[in-house]
């Protein structure tokens, strides 16, 4: 290495800048020296001018950003980052369910429970006395023996309302505190509670819809989005209220009713009472939990013919001109098959569903034969549970042997129990023109596609609707005549199997109905249970003087709201769909051959 | 010149990193007002489902039946004026609502309506204006010919 610097001249002055200065000239360089210094200088150079450039770029971004965008531009990822975090929050842990037209039936509320540190309570006494103020069903004397104890967290009470919470807040007690928690929240009470269900104190379906579609409602992708129900809670008020009044006026023990669409098989109504409210469901007697029209099973008696005539036009074994001898009681074995409004004498096909002839109804069906009806009741649906979202659906009794005696009892209803739903999606099948589609409780959309399953040719329909609007223009079931809509149906009475047989005085009255009959809407079933007979009813507790009735006043409260326009019964259109053409007289050879 | 280019240079530099830092800020507090709206939409939506419940609880039919048995005069409807709307004939020409949700057709013989409020005469206003009778006269009959037409 050479000599760069000069060395100082004396060792007492230290170097200054203007020795270094003085220096410069001194400085040799020669050519490597040179080349590394360039080198160096060089670098830095570079290095300063990709700082500068980052620099540069930095500021760039930053104008952009302050400037131009202003930070409105923001990628999705980083505000989905946010959002979480921000969605800590506690979410609703369940979706709400609400009726066909939106109105709220259940629903989530966030709610906070009260709980005490007795450890940092002051004065227990004070906060005691405070609290049972407050909250009247509060025992003072337990609660302030819990807030004594030395336990760490005491809870007060649970689920507070908004407003409760604040006048929590103004007592201010230290020492008490908030959690939150979820409470289901059921708006309209027991109207439609044996559908909507309830839940458990955790969250979680244990009943009606609630625990049919329990996956769907605690889904979370599908939280915020509620589950639409095909009720309708006006109609479903009307049949209710309807119901109920029938119950009062005949002393019945439970009454149920259900509205259901031919079309699509929704279910617009469906009640069972008595019912409760789903906030006792814990103290609820059994009887006002059991849900009558989906799991209960009966033998529901007369309204069966409905199916015996159905079956025996549909196979072709009788037409409309047809008949069997009713002028004797059937004997067989050790069973005697009567009329409960003997005529005594040959009755047309029609005039058998007309004064509902168990006798020609019973032939009617041993024509067909045992194996015929069996296939023709599975095809109905009434020999497997009814499909619907709903827990509680009862299996139907039906014989394993079904010889003739069961065939002949099963065509007027007694000797199989079904679940009225499963009649009522019969019915439907019947009068729709032969489609048999399962019920539902959920709502279908326009043009959605139902399942169906023609199980009836449309003739045999269409027969069918005028035989059951015959009944109800001068049958058994005039009482549920509502004027302009065309009521069809067939009044039921069974008697209620006990111990030791059927018991004469314990009746099951039921009214199985569709309107308007020359284009039917809706199925509607009133049923009755145990009815006893008034002064207006000059004592008889059948279905014609309870059921039926009950069924007159229904339809017109729920017709106006489903759409259904009255008609007169002359208008053109109408008068062609239900005529049915005069019996033909009875003449001794088809009684014969009929026999 | 060249103390210019070190001074610029720092300058630079001194504002990027101003920049910088009040940038990083400024994104700290949107983030914290991002949060506070998030939360009060929550809250908002949460207050959304309780007043909806208490609607849906206020407006149970049974108590609105109630209540309707109690404080008015309402009768079954009669069939005959049920009607489907797509049924109800078309609107005539130049008809329009009124204050009470009528639909009134203008005569066309009749003096026309002042265009503008006349201007307030020297004479005391009554308290409350005389106006509701002759309203509910005259629209008792337009409503019976507009909605009913002629009785089945």
């Amino acid at each position: 290495m050479k000599v760069l610097f000069r060395k100082p001249r004396s060792r007492a002055r230290p170097c200054t800048p203007a020795d270094l200065r003085a220096a410069e000239p001194f400085v040799q360089l020669d050519g490597a020296v040179k080349h590394a210094v360039e080198t160096g200088r060089n670098r830095v150079v570079i290095a300063a001018a990709v700082f500068g450039l980052c620099f540069l770029a930095l500021a760039g971004r930053l104008a952009d950003l302050m400037l131009f965008r202003g930070g409105i531009e923001s990628s999705p990822t980083r505000t989905a980052g946010l959002s979480a975090a921000v969605e800590q929050l506690p979410a609703v842990k369940r979706a709400p369910i609400v009726d066909r037209n939106g109105v709220l039936l259940a629903v989530n509320l966030r709610s906070v429970a009260l709980a005490a540190d007795p450890r940092k309570l002051m004065d227990p006494r004070e906060a005691a006395t405070k609290l049972a103020r407050l909250f009247p069903e509060l025992n003072r004397a337990r609660l302030e023996e819990e807030l004594r104890s030395d336990k760490g967290f005491v809870y007060v009470r649970r689920n507070l309302a908004p407003a409760e919470q604040q006048a929590v807040n103004r007592l201010g007690i230290p020492g008490l505190s908030f959690h939150p928690e979820e409470k289901r929240v059921y708006p309209q009470g027991s109207l439609a509670v044996h559908a909507v269900g309830y839940t458990d104190i955790d969250g979680k379906g244990i009943a009606g819809a609630e625990q049919a579609l329990d996956q769907r409602l605690r889904d979370p992708a599908r939280m915020q989005e509620p589950v639409r129900l095909s009720i309708d809670i006006r109609v479903q008020h009307a049949l209710r209220d309807e119901i109920a009044q029938a119950m009062k006026t005949y002393s019945a023990i439970g009454g149920a009713g259900i509205v259901l669409d031919v079309r699509t098989g929704e279910v617009a109504a469906l009640v069972s009472l008595p019912d409760f409210e789903p906030l006792e469901r814990g103290t609820a007697p059994a009887d006002s939990r059991f849900n009558r029209m989906t799991l209960g099973v009966y033998e529901m008696g007369s309204t069966f013919k409905t199916f015996a005539l159905a079956m025996a036009l549909d196979a072709g074994t009788v037409g409309l001109n047809g008949g069997y001898d009713a002028s004797h009681p059937i004997k067989i074995s050790r069973f005697t098959i009567s009329d409960d409004h003997p005529k005594n004498r040959w009755l047309s096909t029609a005039e058998i569903y007309q004064y509902s002839s168990n006798i020609g109804a019973a032939k009617m069906a041993v024509d067909v034969g045992p194996a015929g009806q069996r296939a023709f009741m599975d095809r109905m649906g009434m020999l497997r549970r009814a499909a619907i979202e709903l827990p509680e659906i009862g299996a139907p009794l039906y014989p394993r042997r079904w010889g003739t005696i069961e065939t002949m009892t099963i065509a007027y209803g007694h000797g199989i129990s079904v679940s009225p739903l499963q009649t009522a999606s019969g019915i439907a099948a019947v009068v729709n023109g032969g489609l048999l589609m399962p019920a539902t409780l959920l709502r279908r959309e326009a043009g959605e596609p139902v399942p169906v399953q023609r199980v009836l040719k449309p003739r045999t329909s269409d027969i069918m609707r005028r035989l059951m609007r015959l009944v109800v223009a001068e049958g058994t079931g005039t009482r549920a005549d509502a004027q302009g809509y065309m009521v069809g149906g067939k009044t039921g009475t069974a008697e209620k199997a006990g111990a030791g047989g059927y018991k004469r005085k314990s009746l099951l009255t039921s009214f199985v109905s569709a309107f308007p009959m020359h284009d039917p809407r809706y199925v509607v079933i009133a049923i009755l249970d145990e009815p006893k007979g008034t002064k207006e009813t000059h004592g008889f507790a059948t279905a014609g003087w309870n059921a039926a009735p009950t069924v007159g006043k229904i339809i017109p409260r729920i017709a106006p709201i489903l759409g259904v326009v009255p008609v007169a019964s002359d208008a053109p259109g109408v008068r062609e769909a239900l005529m049915l053409p005069p019996p033909v007289p009875a003449s001794q050879e088809r009684k014969v051959a009929s026999f | 010149m060249k103390r210019v280019v070190p001074l610029v240079g720092i300058l630079f530099f001194g504002c990027v990193a101003f920049g910088m830092y009040h940038l990083a800020y400024e994104v700290k507090r949107l983030e914290d007002e991002l949060i506070a709206y998030n939360r009060a939409l929550l809250r908002e939506r949460e207050a959304i489902d309780f007043l909806q419940a208490e609607w849906s609880y206020l407006s149970r039919p049974d108590r609105l039946q109630a209540s309707a048995a109690r404080h008015l005069q309402l009768e079954a409807t009669p069939l005959h004026r049920l009607q489907r709307i797509e049924d109800l004939p078309a609107r005539p020409v130049g008809a329009m609502a009124d204050g009470w949700g009528v639909i009134v057709v203008p005569d066309p013989n009749a003096p026309p309506l002042p265009l503008a409020k006349p201007a307030p005469e020297s004479a005391p206003v009554p308290a409350v204006p005389n106006i509701a009778v002759p309203t509910v006269e005259r629209d008792r009959t337009s409503r019976s010919v507009a909605l009913h037409g002629d009785p089945r």
